[in-house]
């Protein structure tokens, strides 16, 4: 499946699970802020994507769990330690740590989560 | 009534029935005698000894639902909901910016909602066994992956009321009544009372329902409460007539948009009625005199007598044993006054829509007050001979613009009425 | 000052820790659990396997009452069973001029429990497709020889309170609604305003539910709700603690008596306290999330302060909803702390979901009986399995163990799955 075949089908899903058009979903659109997705949408999200690509997700593998957000040694005053990007860094190698170690608060988590970023995780998912 | 109460009045409507969405198109095909009873579309209903319905046929969610990505955590109960409560607001032509949303409460008449069987079918075909049933170890194992993770919150009976509160930021008392066919009467009496008492200022109440589910069905198949006159459909259902013999399950809902009276005045807002009384009761032992209590304490809140009154919405289920026992209670709460007062039952024009009867009820028994006319009992050939005489409507008559007394019961007993009239 | 005040004069539970209200408060005292592996139900494959059963129930404890019960599903025994203490508790019945009509009733009550294997095995059956698309014709022919309708009937969710009225000779209002987790507080604050403004006299009020069944289960174990430390089923539920990782759901039922004062006192009734405050908000946020800022908790709790004419330094104990969730323990915490203020960390809170689990519908009325019983014999119930303190937790939970206090006024709340929040304040006399 090219890059390009699995955009379409995140697309599709993302249009499915979040009630959004399909134009608005873009590469770099992120799941909550653009797209509006909440808590539970995540799941469904999950759930929707196993489906189209007939694969399994284990919980917390695409979706960190928000423990993870409230350890005391990766989170210091709102945004990840050094310690808590690594960690992020080793969880979520489809992610573009990067560019959210800029400004690592937990707060911008979720614009950790675009399009883009759903995408590469099911690149390495079914290659 | 205690002094310190609040007067409320009804300044929308919305309804989704049998008979159309929006509650004009449904007094237009009340008023002209039309059913909205035919043989079921939704499901293949081969089976059942009734396969016949009052289906909503021409309602679209979508053009109700303003986040549409909470579609997919609607079940058609909660569906039909959100179109009613969309109507009710906009008949309110209500600036919602302009009210206290913490004041502003919501209150629905629901039932038990049945899953969708297309939905965890692919659960049991994965981890049924040979015998087809289904083993726990396995649905634990795998199972799971098979079911929309969402899915239990399309079917919680407070979800209706959830959704519309979110859709509107109605901020105030939420609640969701769940008595059967006594629902939403009871939904929009409580609604009533949080505004006399001052906790709210504006209510949607209302209530929603679908029975016409293969299992809902079922169910009522195997509790024999539906009727064996299937042919025509139209003619299946039919209140306190000699030929009843069952009742007909439909869908629907209704929403009112209440508001103090003072407030609603203010806005220069249109008034379709005023709240004057409200009653309810049950003895299981008992479902005439539980009626009787449910009307009479109704009346003496409204301060109204039985010979004040312009009309009554009745329950007339088309139940054997159910219409008698109503006839037998209006006769003993009207009295002297019992050939005098019309007795209408709207059921025989859209069925039983269970939990959302009272409310779609009263919004027809509201714009029968509004437009001066009172839709007939269809399918009325004559008045069973074991019951107390009722004046009966079996045409469409005057509706005189008087306090009208709407009532609904529950199969296991509870009973409940609303006194709405004209407001003075 | 209300014109018709309401009093409590009876109360009846059965939890997980007891099947009446001194078993279950001594429990309560010694801070025992009562979550163990689920036995209702083959759930050994589940993620989450623990509950907190009502254990060694039988219908030998309502089989003296009239009416037939084996079609009737656990809630409604538990109701009944509930139900029937508290009526004797109270001494309602026999009190002189009872009048029936001014007696009601009002629960919030969760439905029945599902045939789940009869209504699979219908569905199983129906697949006869060779796909997922089930032929209706052959659903309807199995489920109409496999179902039970009157079991299906009284699985109503509104059927508990007509067996209460049945039994009890309780004729006047009859209400049941299902706001999820707030319902039975909801309705014990409805019925408290049905006394008060002189629509009944007296009510029975409270909640039961059991969800724990198949399709309860997974349901919220789809929606990740539930503690899955399946492990050490005693120390799941643990409100306020860093660790806690969702709710651990249990059954039951709490049926308290409601009358208006003047006429308890006539009657020489013993009076538990005065319900004196009710709040009811809703969130109107999202579905399942609360709002983050507590906004919703927040109103309710100052409503039901204000309906009581009570500040928040007034209250000596506030039992919270601590449902051992991650985000409700920490949004109840702040709207604690946003009502209090800088008496926050001096008001002592603990959830006794810690020990009896989450009753969903009946949690809020086995709550309130327990903060009644605090009342009487000063003792604040403890949270347990309080070991690591949350910083986003950080007020005073009563960890652990019992704690001897006088409490005047106490605050319990319930905030539902869908929004619904309502809080209660009770005061003695």
């Amino acid at each position: 499946m090219s890059q390009d075949e699995i955009f379409q089908k995140v697309a599709t899903t993302l249009v499915d699970a979040l009630g959004v058009d399909e134009d608005e979903v873009t590469k770099d659109a992120t799941l909550t802020g653009d797209l509006g997705a909440e808590s539970i949408d995540f799941l469904d999200i999950v759930f929707r994507l196993e489906k189209n690509f007939d694969i399994k997700i284990p919980r917390g593998d695409l979706f960190p769990d928000e423990k993870l957000f409230s350890d005391a040694r990766f989170v210091k005053n709102g945004k990840m330690t050094a310690e808590g990007l690594a960690e992020l860094r080793q969880r979520l190698p489809f992610a573009d740590i990067d560019a959210f170690a800029k400004n690592p608060s937990v707060k911008e988590l979720s614009s950790l989560y675009t399009v883009e970023t759903i995408v590469k995780y099911i690149e390495g998912k079914i290659r | 009534m205690s002094k310190s109460d609040r007067r409320v009045v009804i300044t929308g409507l919305g309804a989704v029935t049998p008979l159309g969405t929006g509650a004009e198109l449904f007094w237009q095909n009340l008023i002209a005698g039309k059913s909205g009873v035919r043989t079921i579309q939704s499901f293949d209903p081969d089976g059942i000894a009734c396969p016949i319905a009052a289906e909503v046929r021409d309602y679209d969610a979508v053009k109700f639902v303003k986040q549409r990505k909470t579609l997919k955590l609607m079940s058609r109960d909660i569906q039909l909901a959100m179109g009613g409560a969309f109507m009710a607001v906009q008949d309110a032509g209500i600036d919602l910016d302009s009210i206290d949303k913490l004041k502003f409460g919501v209150n629905y008449g629901a039932g038990l909602i049945a899953t969708e069987i297309g939905e965890i079918s692919a659960a049991v075909r994965a981890t049924a066994n040979s015998a087809k049933e289904v083993d726990l170890k396995a649905w634990g194992k795998e199972g799971f992956g098979h079911l929309f993770p969402l899915w239990m919150l399309k079917y919680l009976p407070n979800m209706p009321a959830c959704h519309v509160s979110i859709a509107y930021d109605a901020q105030g008392p939420n609640n969701s009544i769940t008595v059967g066919e006594a629902s939403s009467t009871l939904a929009i009496g409580e609604a009533f009372r949080v505004i006399q008492r001052g906790t709210a200022q504006t209510f949607i109440a209302g209530g929603t329902d679908s029975r016409i589910h293969p299992l809902s069905m079922v169910r009522l198949a195997l509790l024999d409460r539906l009727t064996k006159r299937i042919s025509p459909p139209e003619a299946a259902i039919r209140p306190f007539d000699h030929r009843r013999d069952g009742t007909v399950p439909g869908e629907g809902t209704a929403a009112l948009f209440l508001e103090e009276w003072q407030a609603a005045r203010q806005r220069g807002a249109k008034i379709y009625g005023e709240i004057l009384g409200f009653g309810s009761a049950c003895n299981p032992a008992s479902p005439s005199d539980s009626l009787a209590s449910a009307i009479g304490t109704a009346l003496r809140d409204a301060k109204i007598q039985p010979k004040d009154l312009g009309h009554i919405s009745a329950v007339g289920i088309s139940g054997v044993q159910e219409d008698r026992d109503e006839a037998i209670a209006l006769a003993e709460v009207l009295g002297s006054d019992v050939n005098k007062v019309p007795i209408t039952a709207y059921k025989s024009s859209i069925g039983s829509l269970s939990a959302a009867s009272g409310a779609v009820e009263l919004v027809a028994s509201l714009l029968a007050m509004h437009h001066g006319q009172l839709p007939a009992i269809l399918n009325f050939e004559k008045q069973s001979a074991d019951m107390p005489k009722l004046r009966l409507v079996t045409s469409p008559e005057e509706c005189p613009e008087k306090p009208f007394v709407s009532v609904s019961r529950s199969y296991s007993g509870q009973c409940a009425a609303l006194v709405v009239g004209p407001v003075s | 000052m209300h014109d018709r005040r309401v009093v409590i004069t009876g109360i009846g539970m059965i939890t997980p820790i007891g099947h009446d209200t001194k078993s279950c408060w001594d429990a309560l005292k010694r801070g025992q659990s009562g979550i163990d592996y689920i036995t209702l139900f083959e759930a050994s494959e589940f993620p989450t396997k623990i509950a907190g059963e009502v254990k060694g129930l039988s219908l030998k404890s309502v089989e003296d009452l009239p009416g037939d019960w084996k079609d009737c599903g656990r809630n409604i025994i538990f109701a009944v069973h509930a139900g029937r203490q508290a009526i004797k508790d109270s001494g309602l019945l026999d009190s002189p001029g009872y009048d029936p009509k001014r007696c009601g009733v009002y629960l919030g009550a969760g439905e029945g429990t599902q045939d789940f294997q009869h209504f699979v095995h219908a569905i199983a059956k129906s697949l006869i497709r060779g796909n997922d698309e089930p032929d209706f014709p052959k659903f309807i022919e199995e489920a109409m020889h496999d179902l039970n309708g009157r079991m299906e009937f009284e699985q109503e969710p509104g059927m508990s309170s007509v067996h209460l009225a049945r039994l009890f000779n309780a004729h006047g209002p009859n209400l049941s609604c299902l706001t999820a987790c707030a319902a039975s507080s909801q309705a014990i604050g409805e019925a408290t305003e049905l006394i008060r403004r002189g629509d009944a006299d007296a009510m029975i009020a409270g909640g039961t539910h059991s969800m724990i069944h198949p399709l309860g289960i997974t349901g919220f174990n789809l929606l990740t709700a539930l503690s899955t430390q399946n492990q050490d089923p005693k120390r799941a539920s643990r409100p306020f603690d860093k660790n806690r990782s969702g709710f651990v759901i249990a059954e039951g039922s709490g049926v308290i008596i409601l009358e208006e004062y003047e006429r308890a006192k006539a009657r020489g009734a013993r009076i538990y306290a005065e319900v004196t405050g009710y709040g009811t908000t809703a969130d109107a946020f999202r579905v399942t999330d609360q709002h983050p800022t507590g906004r919703g908790a927040i109103t309710c709790m100052r409503d039901a302060l204000a309906d009581a004419g009570l500040e928040p330094g007034d209250i000596h104990y506030i039992n919270a909803h601590g449902t051992s969730t991650e985000v409700n323990d920490r949004v109840e915490t702040a709207a604690i702390r946003e009502v209090w203020q800088e008496k926050a960390k001096q008001v002592p809170i603990s959830s006794t979901k810690s020990m009896m689990g989450h009753l969903i519908a009946a949690a809020g009325a086995v709550e309130l009986i327990t903060c009644l019983m605090a009342m009487q014999e000063n003792v604040i119930p403890p949270t347990i399995n309080y070991e690591t303190p949350d910083p986003e937790c950080d007020l005073d939970y009563v960890p652990n163990a019992a704690r001897e206090a006088k409490l005047q006024h106490v605050l319990s709340n319930s905030f539902g799955f869908g929004g619904q929040n309502v809080s209660l304040v009770l005061s003695r006399l």
